[in-house]
């Protein structure tokens, strides 16, 4: 694997092609936490094309002295995802559910539905629990990384999501915890 | 199957994320076509250059703060001289 350093001198050096490797490295994760954040498929997709766009555009303002370049990263694709929600990009309710149902897919009802109702609380968790929670349950970065995506300390990091799998939990009636 | 399992086959599914292969070409597409814009005056990289430096948006800020001043006092001066003139 070529080094993210070198990858991002090159781009910088005026070799554009090799942006496309960051692109093939990054597509899941951010268009995974794109899409857990905001839920539409198609959006996450224009989304996750405006995070690249920007990170390539901003490349130049990178500093690996504050941080890594995935956390830059990420740190873009939530912001970018966030303001999706607040620009109310996102379809309605009915909508949402027919999407999260295609895909999902479960083969049974009681699979369905419990998906369905974990889907509907993630969503109605407050955006600053939400994503700690997508970041740690999904993307699995550990809380350094983001405290640092979400400009807060680990201690944050650590009641937000003790608070979102707590609601969660109670949300959902579970007899353990999350 | 429990809760327990169901959740972590829930959390299974949200890591799993289907992308279409030519996503790579469209962000590399967009990024060309910026790179072919016409670079004369681009006001997307000039606000990206004063963004990114400090001392440019300071002095952004001391330029916007000097033209505010000067209007003032423009307008004060007009405002006594007037005065002067209808007294």
């Amino acid at each position: 694997m070529i080094d993210e350093q070198a990858i991002i001198k090159n781009i910088i050096n005026g070799d554009v092609e090799v942006f496309r490797l960051l692109v093939e490295r990054y597509q899941k994760p951010v268009m995974r936490m794109a899409g857990n954040i905001i839920r539409d498929t198609h959006i996450c997709e224009d989304i996750a094309q405006d995070v690249f766009f920007t990170v390539y555009r901003k490349l130049k303002t990178f500093n690996n002295e504050q941080g890594s370049f995935s956390t830059w990263l990420f740190t873009i694709a939530r912001n970018k995802s966030l303001n999706a929600i607040k620009k109310k990009k996102i379809p309605l309710a009915g909508e949402l559910s027919e999407i999260v149902a295609e895909r999902n897919s479960p083969d049974n009802l009681e699979q369905k539905e419990f998906f369905d109702e974990l889907d509907r609380h993630l969503h109605s968790l407050p955006r600053n629990q939400k994503t700690v929670f997508v970041l740690a349950e999904f993307e699995k970065l550990p809380y350094e990384q983001i405290a640092q995506i979400e400009g807060v300390r680990i201690g944050t990091v650590r009641t937000r999501l003790h608070r979102a799998k707590r609601k969660l939990a109670k949300a959902l009636r579970l007899d353990w915890e999350i | 199957m429990n809760k327990k399992k169901l959740y972590e086959l829930w959390i299974e599914k949200k890591n799993q994320v289907e992308i279409n292969k030519s996503f790579p070409d469209k962000v590399m597409n967009r990024i060309y076509q910026y790179e072919r814009r016409p670079k004369w005056f681009d006001i997307q990289r000039l606000i990206e250059i004063i963004s990114a430096h400090t001392v440019m948006k300071d002095g952004l800020v001391v330029i916007g703060a000097l033209v505010g001043f000067i209007r003032v006092m423009y307008v004060i001066t007009m405002i006594l001289s007037k005065g002067v003139l209808n007294g």
